[in-house]
Formats: structure tokens, sequence, C-alpha cells
């Protein structure tokens, strides 16, 4: 369950306050999915930082699973992230030079995974990049990096998953086969999905979806029956 | 508005953005450190030589010296007045004082009133009594002879001597003057009389053996200039008289040094070059951008090209200016902090020798940033659309080489020491090619090894195998920095080591030569009474070259041999079962053939390769009246910084026995027994006792200097070393700010990075440490066999000490580092979306 209690977001700018985020509350339950909508200057990349607690906020709270983000130091929202979060980046942020198998490893890793290469060449296998585990990122296209990103975010089956516009960066048929790919996935491990986009079509596969305007909700739904295919 | 002018603009407006950002923090600093190095270490040397020219020039007396058989011409006295030197003359020659009817055959020096134009004559009224220091030549009618003079003779002071067909009076007794250093082996005492004199002597007649010497002094460039002059003129039997020739010793240390500081200089120049390639490569990759979005804009490659021009321009403009007003600003420091302390009256600072370092750092900045510069302007357009498009991959070898090429030209032509720099640049290709190639196994064999069970290990290990090139980049320029900062200090303190044992206070300050075989027991039971100790009693016996395997030496010996020291004067032959000490055979055996029956004698190095003798050749001597020959059964290096008898020519022994000797030995003298001396001539009237302790001051003077020019170079050359360590280090970082928020976004703790950017460096310092002990243990090798002439052996300690010392200085050279580039927050990374 992730929960975002009255988050506000405040930066000084010279002499002058700027609010970036005012007031945000959300719920998201377990496996549900939510997409965040808005114009560029909407305070939807903030958010996303908060949630993932790489930001702090100037007021307000996210609880994961019942564990409150902000009470915690820094080191242990980062034991935090690596427990419970995937993310997935429009420009991939593939770690340079290593290949794919390395960096779907890395998260397991992290975690002090023994059985890491296993699980990613499987992972791997999963995204259709089994035959090309030893490539690294200038030797693939941009929809096999973000494949590989999708891949290193789902191997740990993360409580939580935050995407940032995923597809930008891809063409429109590669990009709907990305954006498949990590419901087929939210789905199969259970995984909360929080997804920033601008397109519609996209929000409206998410269970919910909220819209941001100068650092305000201005609209939330609830989508009774979310669309199972992509319409891109 | 011009497009040049536009241009420029853009180029100017760009300098400034960069310089706000920071972005050309390093490549300036880069740039300013080269300049200001390079100035230091030249202006340093400059100043240093000049008084180690000073020194040199108080033992041979003058600035230049010329020595000829016979007069010079005229014109050539003329030339060095119009460069406005000073000039003095002697005329030396063997003839014999009488008194008390008794006689001495003593070498005669008779100079002209400006004598010495540099150091200075002692006297003394009696032998070894107080010395007194003379500013011009005995006056008309006088002489100053040495003790031995006044013990044959039997004479003190005032009381008069004579000399061919004339009387001199004597007016002391000669304690010291220059040149003391080159009679270490003339048998005939020394006097000094007025060269007006001369005439009324009658003893100089057509045929007599006669060395002229024209002493010059003046303003350095006018000396070189004279000296350039000359040098084409003068002929076979003529030369121009070097430190060497007065003092072996003194010229060894002086040439040694120079050779120091020309390594040193040359290690400066490739440690600035890669730190400047470096600094520009980091400087270029950020401006990829930038770069795209000019060629979007419109503007040719040509243009892109002409404005980074303008930018290098500027950098090279600024760095010069702060580099230069460092350079001399620490090097008036320094020369304040340290140099007075040591070195008297240091010449002040000829600002002119900063055009070669301004010259240098321009090569170096233009040269090494040409690969960086050239990979911006292949930057696509497209990457303003897809960012993660780089430049095409073009070879910049060519342009690396071309400006290394360029590089080695100019410093050759500044050190004109061809044999050095091929040493240090052979090894250098030789350590980069192996480098390359252990380093990429060692790379591979580690990322296979990468089955830690710590995730910060095995991503330190994938890290340095993903990023082979940069990681290659990185290993070179450590290991190189390493190298050549171990190289220095290594070169330093063996080469400092060696001469201190040439200074050492056990080492002798006395010659005796003339002693006679049945004088040898009783001289050792007088210097055992007198709690002193000698050692090394050499047979001598002097003989001249005549020919070489039955050929005349004008016939059988080339133009430029005749040059040689051994054709010129009579030389001292001994005769040993054992190879006398700092000596080495380098060709040949030393163990005389038994069976042989011809003589058999061991020549040295320098005077084999002049004369054109290879083992089997026979030499062909007049000793005395008689003919006598020797078969060249080996040849040995000495090793001429040591104060022992060195000989030309060793004889078996037992094949001079015809020959009747006289020894040569040496001893220490505290100057507190001087007296002792005195009792020597009284008992032995026979022994010549050469006084070296007055010259050794000066030697060590001299040794001092250029130490102390070592000394500071030294710390310079591991500054420029911390400078590129610094610009290396800076160069890592750039990767990992990027990698640092990947990982944190992943999970990974600040302590978790640190730690796997840490092992990263461990696994750098210990295989550029690894690299550089080979690479020092290498060129160590080639410099100390072929250009410094000392001994090598392998150093072991550097195998302890260098990989120790590497990851201490990396590990905290990095602590920032790595600290800033975990600080970031992660979310930026999200927003570069």
């Amino acid at each position: 369950m992730l929960i975002a209690k009255n988050l506000n977001k405040t930066v000084a700018i010279g002499e002058d306050q700027l609010c970036i985020l005012h007031d945000v509350s959300f719920e998201l339950k377990k496996g549900r999915s939510l997409a965040i909508l808005g114009e560029s200057g909407s305070g939807k990349t903030t958010l996303l930082g908060l949630l993932a607690g790489l930001d702090l906020p100037s007021s307000g709270e996210v609880l994961l699973d019942d564990v409150a983000l902000f009470e915690l130091n820094e080191e242990d929202r980062a034991k935090s992230r690596k427990d419970n979060l995937g993310f997935i980046f429009q420009s991939f942020q593939l770690i340079n030079g290593l290949s794919a198998l390395e960096n779907v490893m890395m998260p397991l890793e992290l975690r002090g995974d023994r059985k890491a290469r296993q699980k990613a060449k499987e992972m791997l296998q999963k995204v259709g990049l089994g035959e090309r585990l030893t490539h690294h990122a200038n030797q693939l296209s941009g929809g096999e990096q973000q494949r590989v990103a999708v891949a290193r975010a789902f191997v740990t089956e993360p409580n939580l998953l935050l995407a940032d516009e995923p597809t930008g960066n891809l063409d429109t048929a590669t990009g709907k086969k990305i954006i498949d790919l990590m419901f087929q996935l939210n789905a199969e491990l259970n995984t909360t999905l929080v997804l920033v986009t601008h397109d519609n079509h996209l929000a409206a596969r998410c269970d919910e979806s909220m819209t941001l305007s100068g650092g305000k909700i201005i609209q939330q739904k609830q989508h009774q029956q979310p669309i199972k295919e992509s319409s891109l | 508005m011009s497009g040049l002018l536009l241009l420029f603009k853009i180029a100017l407006r760009i300098f400034k953005r960069d310089w706000r950002r920071g972005d050309l923090l390093v490549l300036l600093f880069a740039m300013t450190v080269a300049m200001a190095s390079i100035s230091v270490i030249y202006l340093i040397i400059d100043r240093i030589e000049s008084a180690t020219n000073q020194e040199v020039a108080d033992v041979l007396g003058a600035d230049l010296v010329i020595s000829s058989p016979e007069k010079i011409p005229q014109e050539w006295l003329l030339k060095a007045q119009q460069q406005n030197l000073n000039q003095a003359t002697s005329v030396e020659f063997s003839s014999v004082l009488f008194a008390n009817e008794k006689l001495q055959l003593s070498s005669i020096k008779a100079v002209s009133k400006t004598y010495p134009l540099k150091g200075r004559v002692e006297t003394a009224d009696t032998p070894y009594a107080k010395n007194q220091i003379q500013t011009s030549n005995p006056p008309r009618g006088k002489i100053w002879v040495e003790p031995r003079i006044f013990n044959v003779l039997q004479v003190s002071k005032d009381d008069s001597v004579e000399l061919g067909y004339t009387h001199l009076n004597i007016a002391g007794v000669l304690m010291l003057k220059p040149g003391q250093g080159s009679t270490l082996f003339n048998i005939a005492p020394s006097a000094i009389m007025n060269i007006d004199d001369l005439e009324a002597t009658q003893v100089i007649q057509p045929g007599s053996r006669i060395q002229y010497r024209y002493l010059f002094a003046g303003e350095p460039k006018n000396i070189q200039k004279f000296a350039d002059e000359m040098k084409p003129l003068l002929s076979s039997s003529q030369r121009i008289v070097s430190v060497y020739d007065e003092s072996p010793v003194a010229g060894s240390a002086v040439s040694r040094s120079k050779k120091y500081i020309g390594l040193s200089s040359l290690l400066t120049m490739i440690l600035l070059g890669v730190t400047i390639a470096l600094s520009a490569n980091r400087y270029a990759r950020r401006q990829f951008d930038l770069s795209a979005l000019m060629r979007c804009f419109g503007l040719t490659n040509k243009e892109v090209m002409t404005i980074f021009g303008f930018i290098l321009s500027f950098i090279c403009i600024s760095g010069i200016v702060l580099g230069g007003f460092f350079g001399v600003a620490v090097q008036e420091i320094l020369v304040k902090l340290f140099a007075d302390k040591l070195i008297d009256n240091l010449p002040e600072a000829d600002y002119s020798v900063l055009l070669f370092p301004m010259l240098a750092a321009v090569i170096l900045l233009f040269g090494f940033s040409a690969p960086a510069l050239i990979q911006v302007k292949t930057v696509p357009p497209m990457r303003v659309l897809r960012r993660q498009l780089g430049p095409m991959n073009i070879s910049s070898w060519s342009v690396y080489l071309l400006s290394g090429v360029t590089l080695i030209g100019v410093m050759w032509l500044q050190m004109g020491d061809l044999k050095l720099l091929a040493s240090v640049l052979v090894g250098l290709i030789v350590v980069g090619l192996v480098f390359a190639l252990i380093a990429r196994v060692a790379l591979k064999i580690m990322k296979s090894i990468a089955i830690s069970r710590s995730a910060s290990v095995n991503f330190s290990l994938r890290q340095l195998d993903a990023n082979k090139g940069v990681t290659l980049l990185h290993l070179l320029a450590f290991s190189i920095t390493i190298f050549v900062i171990a190289l220095i200090v290594l070169v330093r303190t063996e080469l400092l080591e060696k001469w201190q044992q040439s200074l050492g206070d056990d080492i002798p300050n006395h010659f005796m030569v003339n002693v006679k075989p049945q004088e040898v027991d009783e001289l050792s039971t007088f210097f055992k009474q007198k709690e002193l100790a000698f050692s090394g009693l050499y047979p001598m016996i002097r003989g001249r070259i005549t020919g070489i395997n039955g050929e005349d030496v004008k016939t059988a010996v080339s133009e430029e041999g005749q040059k040689h020291n051994s054709l010129r004067r009579e030389l001292n032959i001994t005769w040993a079962k054992e190879l006398p000490e700092g000596n080495k055979v380098v060709e040949g055996n030393w163990n005389w053939q038994r069976e042989e029956q011809e003589n058999q004698i061991s020549i040295e190095q320098e005077t084999a390769l002049a004369l054109g003798l290879t083992i089997g050749d026979t030499l062909n001597f007049t000793i005395g009246a008689e003919q006598w020959s020797g078969k060249i059964s080996n040849i040995r290096s000495i090793d001429w910084q040591t104060f022992t008898p060195n000989f030309y020519i060793i004889a078996k022994p037992g094949s001079m026995d015809k020959f009747s000797a006289t020894y040569i030995s040496s001893f220490r003298l505290p100057s507190e027994q001087k007296p002792v001396l005195a009792e020597i001539i009284k008992r032995y009237p026979s022994i010549t006792i050469i006084e070296l302790d007055l010259i050794l001051k000066e030697i060590q003077n001299i040794i001092l200097k250029v130490s102390s020019a070592v000394e500071l170079i030294m710390v310079f050359v591991v500054a420029a070393g911390l400078g590129l360590l610094w610009a290396a280090m800076e160069h890592t970082f750039e990767a990992k700010f990027k990698q640092s928020a990947i990982l944190r976004t992943l999970g990974a703790s600040k302590a978790f990075i640190a730690r796997s950017f840490r092992f990263e460096y461990i696994w750098l310092a210990l295989l550029s440490s690894a690299m550089a002990i080979f690479a020092v243990e290498l060129i160590t090798y080639i410099l100390y066999t072929q250009v410094f002439e000392i001994a090598f052996n392998l150093h072991w300690v550097l195998w302890l000490i260098l990989p120790v010392a590497t990851l201490i200085m990396m590990l905290s050279a990095s602590w920032r580092g790595v600290k800033r580039v975990t600080e970031p927050s992660p979310l930026n990374l999200i927003r570069q979306n």
C-alpha cells in the first residue's frame, strides 16, 4: 500500500519561494497502477522523486507498506528503495560499459542475492533478450535498452515500480511493446505501479490516474475497467 | 561583421560561460601548472647553471680557455675583444730552476697581468703557512714556487733562483692555482712568473715544447658566441679546455647533473602532456552537446573547429600569463627559501629563458588537445535529437603521434642529448606497449574472478573491464605519474649518494708522487707513527704513445683521434695484479695470460674508442729514450668520480721490470695536521706532495650546487606528477556521477557506492604501481648503464613502498571526489528526462 499524505514541496529561488507541490495526497493499494498526468512543470517528477524517497518534502509524508519514508534517514531510505522499489527512466539509464546481464544483476547483487546471475538471465529471457545477454548498452537499440531497464526494474519483484515517461524516447511500436511488457509483469508479480506520462491513452490503461497542475491535484480518476490492450 | 570576428565573439562567449561554470578549471589548471613548472625548472636551472659555471670558471681560471702549442692568430684575440671578453695569457713550459748549486725540473707558467680571470692564486710566506690570496700576477722579476722547490733548492722567500738567462726573486710559496686538479700527475712542481720576464730567460727557442693558454671571461652569451666562432678555426693541436680536463670529478658531476636536469625536463613535459591531454579530453566531452547544437544552427565543421581553436588560444594565453607569473613568483620564493642557503651569490634570473617554456606550453596544449578537438568536430548534429550519439570513432593516434614528434623535436633541440632522449623514449614505448598488453589481460582475469560475495568488489572489477578504454587511459596516466615520481626520486638519490661518496670524509685529499721503492717501508712506518693511513701504492712510469701495431700514431689514428688527451702528453703507466677500485673490465678478461710471451696491457675504454683500438692491438710507447710495446688484452671503464689514482694504461706485472719506477699514493690529511707535510718534504726531498684539499673544496662547491639543483628540480617534477594525478582523478570522477545516481536510485547506499569506487581505485593503484615498478626497473637499467654509468641493481624496496604509497596517495586523493560523486540527489537523473 502506497500512501502520500499532504505532500508539499517549496523551493527558494532568490528571495522568492516557489511552490512545486501543494498538499498532494492519495492512496494506492498493492498491485494497482496509477498514472500521473500533467503539463511540463506541473510537479510530476518532483512527486515521483518524493515517492521514491530521493528527495525530501517541505512537509507531508509517504508511507510504503506502513513505513513512513521521511522518518528514515538517507541510508535507510536507500535500503527501502533496494528492498521495495523498481525504477524505469525515460532515457533508460543503463550503466555504461556493463552488459545487459550485468545491468540486470546489479539490483540483485545489491541485495546480496547469490542467484543474481540466474534470476537476471531468466528475467532477460522473459523480456525477449535471452540472446542479447552479453551485449552492452551501445550495442542495443533504444527499445532493447528500455527492455533491459524493465527487466532490471522487475527482477527484484519490487513492491512498487516507478516509471518516468518510459516510452518517451521510443517509437510508437516499440513503446507499445514496452508498455505491454510492463503491465504484463505488473500483473504477474502483483507490483504496485506508478507512472508519469503525458499520454492519456497510456493513463487509461492504469487503474487510476491523477492530473497535476501548478503542483496541485486537479483531477483524480478511478478507471473501472482499465483498457487491457495498448491503444497506441 | 566578418565571419572570423563573429566566430571569435562566439568563442569568447563560450569561454566566459565555461569559465563561470568551472568547465575550464582543470584544463586551465593543467596549462598553468605546465607553464609554471617548466618556467620554474628553466629559471632555476638557468640560475644554478650560471652559478655552477662560475664555479667551473674558478677551476679553469676563466670562462673559456684555448690551449695551443703555438701562439694563436691575433684576429682571434680581436674577435674576443669585439665580444667584450677580458683576456689573460699563460705560457707553460718545463725548465730547470737553479739555486744553491741545486736544480729542479719545474713546470713554469708565465702569466699576464690579468691572470687568473676567475678563481684565485694563493701563496704563503713559508710552505704550509697561512695563505694569502693574490689579485694579480707576480711583479716583474718575481716568481712563486711550489713547496717542493723550496725544499729541493733549499731556498726561502726573497731568495733568488736562476731560470735560463735570468734571475728571479721568490715572492712566495705557490699553494693554490686554477687548474690544480689537472696537475695531479705532473711530477714537476709548478712555478708562476710574470710573462714580461719570459723573453729575458731565453728558454723558449724554436722547437721548445710550450703550451699557450689563452683565458677569456665575459658575459655567458658572448662567451658562447666566441666559442662557437672559435671551434671551427681550431687546428687538431688546439682545443677548448673544459672542466673535464681540469677536474674530471667536477666535470663528471656537472655533466651528470645536466643529464639529470634534462631527464627531469623531459619527464615533466611527458607528465604535463598527459595532464593536458586528459583535461582537454574531459573538456571536449563537455562540448559535445554544444558542438551538435552549433552544427544544427548551420555552422560548418571548419567553423566549429575555428571556434574551439579560439577557445584553446584563450586558454593558452591565460595559462601562459598565469603560469609564467606563478612560475616566476614560485621560483623566487623557492630560491629565497632554499637555494640562497646553499648557494652564495646566486646569479639573477634571466627571463629570456622563459621563451622555451612558452613554446613548449603552446605545443603541449595544441598538440595534446588536438585529438579531443577533432572529436568535438565530429559530433553528429543528430545528437541534439538523440543524446547517446557520440563523436565519430576516429583514430586519434596520428594526431598524438604528430604532437609527440613535435615535442620530441623541441626537447632534442633544447637538451641536445639524443642518447638520453632516446633511452627514455624507447623505454617508455616498450613499457607502454607492454603496459597495454598486461593491463588488458589483467582486466580480463580480474573480471572473470569477480565472483566475490561482496557486490561492491564485483561491481568495481566489472567497471574496470567495462570501460576498458578509459581504464587503460587512467592506468597509463597513473602509472606514468608514479613511474616519473619514482624514477626522479630514485635517480636523484643514487646520484647524490654517488656524489657524497666522492665528497666523503675519508676520501684522500693529498697525493704523493715520486716515492722511491726503497722509501716505501720507511714511509709506512712514518705514517703509522702519525696515525695516518695511505692507500693504493702504485708504481708509475711515464711514457708517450708513439705508434699502433708498429705504425706511427700520426697516420694510424684518425684526425679526430689525434685530438685525444692521451696523444698530447706523456701518460702514467702502472702495473697491477688486481683490478684497481673504480675500474671495470668492459671487454676481454682481467686475468693476465701467463703463457703469453708478449707484454700485455689494459687500456681505458674512452681512450681505446678515440684511438680506434681493440683487443689484440699493440701500442708502442717511448719511455725515456727506450721503445716499449704492449698488446691490449682487456679494456676498462674508469669511474672518474673517485679521488684515487687512475691510469689510462695498466701493464701486466713483470712486463716493465726493465724500467725504474717511482710510486704514487694518496692519503687523507686533516687540516690541523698540515705541518706533517713539511716534515715529509724534509725527510724525503724527492717526494712531491700534491695538495687537493683546496681544489676539493671548489669541487665540493660545484657538487653542492648541482645537488641542490637536482633536489629543487625533483620537487617540481613531483609537483607536476601530483598535478597529473589530480587531473586524472578528476577525469575518473566525471563518469561516476551518473553511475552513482543510477545506483542510488536502485537503492545502493552511499557507503556501498563509495566502497565500490574505492575498490576501483585500489585495483587501479595496484595495477598502475606494478606497471610503474616494471617501467622504473627497465628505464633505470637503460639510464644507469647507458647514460649515467652507475651500477644497476633491482630496487626491491621500491616493490613494497610503491604499491603502498600509491594506495595511500590514490585513496586520499579520491576521498573528497568519491564523497562528491555520492552527494548529488539522484533526482537529477530523473530530471534529465
